[in-house]
């Protein structure tokens, strides 16, 4: 049949439609008006009849004279009869015809009839053949039956649809409103009547097939499909696939319209018995597995199961149906089954029996309940392991504890990522174990206890010695890791900069580069903020080799430092996290040109600055000529100031001691002691009275005799951590509130909560508490203030 | 500068323990008889401004820290002014002083009141 003549006609045709039916709206004229001619449509008579001769009781026997020639037509297509071309475009014109030239009353009755025609066809044709096949009982015989004469109804109904398509743009509703019709709405004319409700005639047919075919048989059908399905899945029989799948696109079809697909005879008919029936079948088979293996076999037998029916599904199904039938295998295998499959979940996590978890993974991760026991298990597992690679109340060397953590971590973000998929659920579930041993306090003795070893553990690793540097990267890394971890990342910050103070001042750094890696690294993890005073200081650092290559240029000093090193840290004050209190002394007097230079240099390069000369710091590297064999020793100005007082006496009293060197009773004393434990003074039977140990012979020929403030130093930084920690969060958790009053003006208690814990935790987590007294104080110091208009608001007062 | 070097070094003669022969000129710290040599020199200095109060009046951040503005941009370099009253301001934050001030009262030092003149600016 001419399909290129059918499309070229149609774009004649619906072009004077909309004309024709503007123009019949208008003039009011309900009696078809036959002078309207259709160039190139002219082959009937009856179009060229005088217009007195043409009235509603002619009309009626010229449309019935149509109707059966239309009528002939539609059996021939229904009975799958050849149709001649020719006959083809006569009887697309009738139909046109119909539509165009008679009134609205006409073309329904035209489509009525073609109603009553299915209907006909269907009872005469297919029903009674069914019917017969039925009678030898349900079988797969009435599945072929039912296949035949749809697949050659549906094929006539499609035809018949194409030869019609005029009648179903004149009965069918369309979608929306069109250009010609626009008008009318603002000229208060009424549109043409569409509200019976009318489809198309190909819709027609299929909802008539629905539910004069499928319907009545359904339970037949319904159970012949089952049933083959059964047979399917009991013997692999693939051999009625075809047909199966057939009869269910069959059960799509008949709903499928303006490209939704509504699904419902498909529903009833064959989605739910079948998902039901599927839902059962796995019920009898769990509880029989039950008894009969074990957990992992078990789930892996519910995995093969799940396979087979997705492919199955997929073979048959409609593709809706896929998760649905997954989902119902899922409930009646696992979900109800839960208890028995978690049963063993923790013993596989421990023996780590790879594969069974994964298998468990992959049955229990649609079921919410299953995956979240099974990660509880695996979460306590990787708490319990953290825990004992941390050991109680964090009696442990700092490497042990990091690289322990490590270790860790390394080891279960490989088993998340081989067995749980890399879930970000599970990923989480090791952090947050990590995360829980890192903070844990047990007693007070644990506070800030993991924050102060992992910045020691940094401080080993960044110390002068003879490491590779590529291992110490390495290490670096992994201590950054466990870093991210820490919930008291403030106090890791006090013990990092005081650490690195010391490692700077005292060039015991093994590399300015992997220095600055580590501050960069803490940046990236906190802030600028928080390694702001880190940068700093390395700035100093830096600086201070440019001043001295400056200085040099100025004042050689070429014999002095023929003789001897010498380079000068300038530190801005502020910055060190060091005590800076001046010490008074008397300048060891060979010390005094290059102090004095400096101190000329300096006043020149600068103005408006202040220069202290802190003894305590810094270091001083003597040989000591007196002993036998010569000692290198490395001590402060204030030592040297002490042993420098022997030059031209053996025995010194501590007044006269005080006399030479200047220095308070405290400092004096203090450094005398460490003098003499060092071996290099010698008390004599008058503890007032020193004298050089000309005995004094070390094991090493380098020594380094150690500053008092640093003997007492590990505990008296602690707890003075301990104590301004506490003040310094307060402090900082004002200034984050009045941020974020100032950035919102006003908001509510339980946002400002929110939003300053989010705002804080690269630092420290504090608890509602401390931010709810915060407020307090805020409130007190008038920086924000009660809403009078609304409860639980605060206002920020500019 | 090598001559107060010498002189310097000069007034040391007396270091060593074991009581000098004679002294080669301006070497005398490093003679290989005296009891102690010094080898190594590692002195630690912190700078400040030289300034009465620790905070700048105006933005109230210690003066040894970058003013408010400084901070916010992550400039480093913040100096710091001194007037003839020798009160002392971040020299970003004095100058902005200076520039909203002058049409109304024209330019004085924040905390006396005096006429603002710039004593010296710390570099």
């Amino acid at each position: 049949m001419s399909s290129d003549l059918v499309i070229i006609t149609h774009i004649f045709v619906v072009f004077f439609l909309v004309i024709r039916r503007t123009a019949v709206i208008f003039t009011g004229d309900l009696r078809c008006n036959s002078s309207m001619n259709v160039p190139g449509m002219g082959m009937d008579k009856s179009l060229g009849m005088s217009e007195d001769k043409m009235d509603l009781y002619s009309m009626d026997e010229r449309f019935e004279e149509r109707w059966q020639r239309i009528q002939v037509i539609l059996m021939d297509i229904l009975a799958q009869k050849e149709i001649h071309r020719r006959v083809w475009n006569e009887r697309f014109s009738d139909v046109y015809d119909i539509t165009v030239n008679f009134p609205q009353a006409f073309v329904d009755r035209l489509y009525e009839n073609i109603r009553a025609l299915f209907g006909g066809h269907i009872q005469r044709h297919v029903v009674c053949s069914l019917q017969k096949s039925l009678t030898y009982g349900a079988n797969v015989q009435l599945l072929d039956a039912y296949l035949q004469h749809w697949n050659s109804f549906y094929e006539a109904l499609k035809f018949i649809n194409k030869l019609v398509m005029h009648l179903n743009s004149a009965v069918v509703r369309p979608a929306k409103i069109n250009d010609s019709e626009f008008p009318m709405i603002h000229l208060g004319i009424s549109l043409p009547d569409y509200s019976n409700e009318k489809i198309e005639v190909l819709e027609l047919g299929c909802q008539m097939w629905a539910s004069d075919v499928v319907m009545p048989l359904r339970e037949d059908m319904t159970r012949m499909l089952l049933d083959l399905i059964q047979r399917d899945r009991e013997h692999h029989d693939l051999a009625y696939t075809d047909p199966i799948r057939a009869v269910v696109a069959s059960l799509v079809a008949v709903d499928e319209f303006k490209g939704r697909s509504m699904l419902k005879t498909y529903k009833e008919i064959f989605e739910t018995p079948y998902i039901q029936a599927t839902g059962e079948n796995y019920r009898l088979e769990a509880s029989k597995f039950v008894n009969e293996t074990t957990c992992s076999g078990y789930v892996e037998k519910v995995l093969n199961r799940l396979n087979e029916e997705d492919f199955r599904a997929r073979r048959l199904c409609h593709t809706s149906t896929l998760d649905k039938v997954k989902a119902e295998i899922q409930a009646r295998m696992v979900n109800d089954r839960l208890a028995f499959i978690l049963q063993d979940s923790r013993m596989v996590i421990e023996e780590r029996r790879q594969q069974d978890l994964c298998n468990l993974y992959a049955v229990l991760r649609p079921s919410s309940e299953g995956i979240n026991t099974l990660r509880l298990h695996f979460t306590s597992f990787v708490e319990e392991k953290a825990r004992e690679a941390v050991g109680s109340n964090y009696a442990i060397e700092p490497q042990d504890l990091v690289e322990n953590l490590v270790k860790i971590l390394a080891r279960f973000d490989e088993m998340v990522t081989q067995v749980f998929s890399s879930d970000p659920m599970f990923r989480k579930a090791v952090e947050d174990a990590i995360r829980i041993v890192i903070n844990q306090q047990s007693g007070a003795t644990s506070f800030f206890v993991s924050a102060e070893l992992i910045a020691r553990y940094c401080d080993t690793l960044l110390r002068k010695s003879s490491k590779n540097l590529t291992e110490v990267e390495e290490k670096l890394d992994g201590a950054i890791k466990v870093f991210r971890f820490l919930d008291d990342k403030d106090v890791f910050q006090r013990f990092y900069s005081r650490m690195m103070a010391k490692r700077l001042i005292n060039k015991q750094f093994i590399s300015a580069d992997v220095e600055t890696q580590v501050v960069n690294k803490l940046r990236d993890a906190c802030g600028c903020d928080y390694t702001g005073k880190l940068m700093r200081m390395q700035r100093d650092i830096n600086s201070s080799q440019g001043m001295m290559d400056k200085f040099f240029e100025k004042f050689p000093l070429k014999q002095f430092r023929a003789k001897c090193d010498v380079f000068i840290n300038i530190l801005t004050s502020g910055v060190w996290p060091i005590p800076t209190f001046d010490i008074p002394m008397k300048l060891p007097v060979i010390l005094q040109p290059v102090i004095d230079n400096f101190n000329t240099f300096y006043h020149s390069e600068y103005s408006g600055r202040r220069l202290t000369w802190i003894f305590q710091l810094g270091s001083v590297d003597v040989r000591l000529n007196f002993v036998k064999r010569p000692v290198m020793a490395t001590m402060n100005a204030q030592q040297l100031a002490i042993c420098l007082a022997f030059s031209d006496t053996d025995t010194v009293s501590l007044s006269e001691m005080k006399e030479v060197t200047g220095m308070a009773d405290e400092y004096l004393e203090t450094n005398v002691d460490c003098l003499v434990s060092a071996g290099i003074l010698r008390r004599q039977e008058s503890a007032s009275i020193l004298s050089l140990n000309m005995e004094y012979a070390p094991k090493k020929p380098r020594i380094k005799i150690l500053a008092p403030v640093t003997k007492e130093q590990p505990q008296q930084e602690k707890e003075e951590t301990e104590k301004s920690t506490g003040d310094m969060r307060l402090v900082f958790l004002q200034a984050t509130v009045c941020r974020v009053m100032k950035a919102h003006l006003n908001m509510n208690h339980a946002t400002l909560v929110k939003a300053v814990k989010e705002q804080t935790q690269t630092r420290f987590i504090p608890n509602e508490v401390m931010i709810k007294k915060t407020i307090d104080v805020l409130l007190e110091k008038e920086y924000i203030r009660r809403s009078l208009t609304a409860q639980d608001v605060y206002e920020y007062i500019v | 500068m090598d001559v107060q070097l010498e002189e310097a070094s000069g007034g040391k003669s007396a270091v060593g323990y074991v009581p000098m022969m004679e002294e080669p000129d301006g070497d005398a710290p490093f003679l290989p008889a005296a009891s102690i040599t010094v080898k190594k020199f590692n002195p630690v200095f912190f700078w400040s401004w030289d300034v009465q109060s620790d905070n700048c009046a105006i933005c109230r951040v210690m003066l040894m820290e970058p003013c408010l503005n400084c901070q916010v941009s992550n400039k480093t370099a913040c100096v710091v002014v001194w007037g003839e009253c020798n009160h002392a301001f971040h020299n970003c934050c004095m100058s902005q002083w200076i520039k909203n001030a002058t049409a109304t009262a024209g330019s004085k030092c924040p905390l006396c009141q005096a006429e603002w003149v710039i004593h010296r600016v710390g570099n």
